[in-house]
């Protein structure tokens, strides 16, 4: 074994050979032996504090700032004046009526949204007629973006909780119908055929093997109606309305009340949050036979 | 998410269902467009009788067999299968598994049985040996395995007539072996008319008590083993490169 210098200040370990026959001489970098052991995944609650690092100092990080006078409250106010705000709406039952009727009025439009979504994607995924009668339009529709909607909406329904819903089941729609076509047309001929072989009428056939096949794409279309939900509900209650976390942001505005303003983003994001573990739980129960990735 | 967490073993069932079907090919023709798949072929098969159908690829092997399942539309000719009965269960088994990966293997081999039948499903699924797997999802099964419930789903059925497509195609020659081994003594217990398409012409003359080839849409070869189940492969071999010389 002999130490040779590569490249300046790089040296390897050569291991040179003498062929006894013609005399050459050959070196080749060393082997050493690699030691390959296991990998071992970090403990749970070391993955979880990492996870959790970044948002915990940002949010250290903005008190601070604020607390220093680097941050104007009218701009971005402290942290603790956002939990402050949090506090007294909470204790007057004002943030709790406005979030059970943006709960309400989110709730309602998904059902009626979403719910019609399921019916004509199935409609239109089983029924070659009905996808031709009804695809294209609906594909139309959907290119409307709902802003430009609000003026129509109000003229029809007014300024009342209708149009709100009617926004929201919308927007909803089309994230359900979209999926569970897909699911429906993505189901492996195969198996339909395979079920007619083993005598499954076609209502059987359907309730066997269509929908339980379509069921993964159709929560994939729930889980993006719940959250275009929150985006049209905040679009919906920007306007003309009395109630609901939205309007909460709208009348703080008027005041400049900053902390209620964040206040309400922030419940915004923590429903979003709750409506995408909704969506997981639902996956988890009702898919188990999906390795969970 | 099925019935039977703890698994018993049910009361001895017999999965025989009366004597198989008897079939009647009469002058059978099928066009794909101006492609002439099998061209006017006659073929008779007895009641048990176990039918293998070899052939290089294109000669029609697969289609005869979707004909006589009902899967494909004849062209002219007549297809019939009698039993002595009534009208005679015809259940296929594919070359892929064709498991439903959202139920378990108990539940995907009773699928489409009346409920009056249910308890053939754990007799078949003890028959490949998988009775301590009925819950698992196919996902969780290794390919041998899946084949074995797609066969138990097949037997538990208790088909007159049992269409077998290069039900061991995808497997390895390993487990193929097992397999033939089973599909055997499962095949003895059932009695159903069997008719196998395969390329493998080893496992064409070790399983079938007749030998079909097809080629260019004919038959062109019709032979039966002469020798008594189980059949050992080194007798075969004379019939075996008669055969391969045909195909080539």
């Amino acid at each position: 074994m002999t130490q040779v210098q590569s490249k300046p200040g790089h040296k390897t370990q050569v291991q040179v050979t003498q062929d006894a026959l013609t005399g050459a001489i050959t070196g080749r970098p060393a082997l050493t032996p690699v030691q390959v052991a296991p990998r071992r995944p970090a403990p749970q609650w070391v993955l979880e504090g990492v996870r959790w690092l970044v948002p915990v100092l940002l949010v250290a990080f903005w008190q601070l700032a604020s607390s220093v006078g680097w941050l104007n409250p009218r701009v971005l106010p402290a942290p603790s004046a956002v939990a402050l705000a949090f506090w007294e709406l909470a204790r007057s039952g004002e943030l709790w009526h406005h979030f059970l009727v943006s709960l309400q009025r989110a709730g309602t439009g998904v059902l009626i949204g979403g719910g019609l979504g399921f019916a004509l994607g199935i409609l239109t995924g089983t029924f070659r007629a009905a996808h031709l009668l009804l695809d294209s339009s609906f594909q139309m529709i959907r290119t409307i973006p709902n802003l430009a909607l609000i003026p129509l909406v109000i003229l029809w329904f007014g300024i009342g909780e209708s149009g709100k819903v009617f926004l929201i089941a919308l927007a909803t729609f089309f994230p359900v119908y979209l999926n569970t076509l897909h699911g429906v047309r993505s189901i492996d001929p195969k198996l339909t055929e395979m079920a007619r072989v083993y005598g499954l009428s076609p209502l059987e056939t359907f309730r066997r093997v269509s929908l339980p096949g379509a069921l993964p794409s159709v929560l994939i279309g729930v889980r993006y109606a719940l959250g275009i939900s929150w985006l049209a509900l905040v679009v919906s209650e920007s306007f003309a309305a009395s109630s609901g976390i939205g309007f909460l942001a709208m009348d703080a505005r008027e005041f400049f009340r900053t902390d209620v303003i964040v206040l309400a983003i922030l419940i915004y994001a923590l429903i979003g949050k709750a409506a995408d573990a909704l969506v997981r739980g639902l996956e988890r129960r009702l898919l188990p036979w999906q390795v969970q990735a | 998410m099925t019935a039977t967490s703890a698994v018993h073993l049910p009361d001895p069932i017999s999965l025989r269902a009366g004597d198989g079907a008897s079939v009647h090919v009469q002058n059978l023709t099928v066009k794909f467009g101006s492609n002439t798949v099998l061209s006017d072929l006659t073929l008779d098969v007895a009641p048990g009788e176990r039918v293998a159908v070899v052939g290089a690829s294109g000669g029609g092997k697969t289609t005869l067999l979707r004909v006589l399942a009902g899967l494909t539309p004849h062209s002219a000719g007549q297809v019939q299968i009698r039993q002595a009965s009534d009208t005679a269960r015809v259940r296929v088994m594919f070359q892929e598994d064709r498991l439903l990966p959202w139920l378990g293997a108990l539940d995907n081999v009773t699928l489409g049985l009346p409920r009056t039948e249910r308890a053939f499903g754990l007799t078949a699924l003890a028959g490949v040996g998988l009775a301590d797997r009925a819950d698992a999802y196919p996902q969780a099964l290794s390919g041998g395995q899946r084949q074995r419930v797609a066969l138990a789903r097949a037997l538990a059925h208790r088909p007159a007539l049992l269409l077998l497509d290069e039900p061991f195609g995808a497997l390895d020659a390993l487990t193929r072996a097992s397999m033939h081994t089973l599909l055997e003594t499962l095949l003895d217990e059932t009695g159903a008319t069997t008719l196998l398409v395969t390329h493998d012409l080893d496992e064409a003359l070790k399983l079938a008590d007749r030998v079909i080839l097809l080629r260019g849409g004919e038959v062109t070869e019709d032979v039966r083993p002469p020798l008594p189940r189980p059949r050992d492969r080194a007798a075969l071999e004379p019939l075996r490169r008669h055969l391969e010389g045909q195909l080539l």
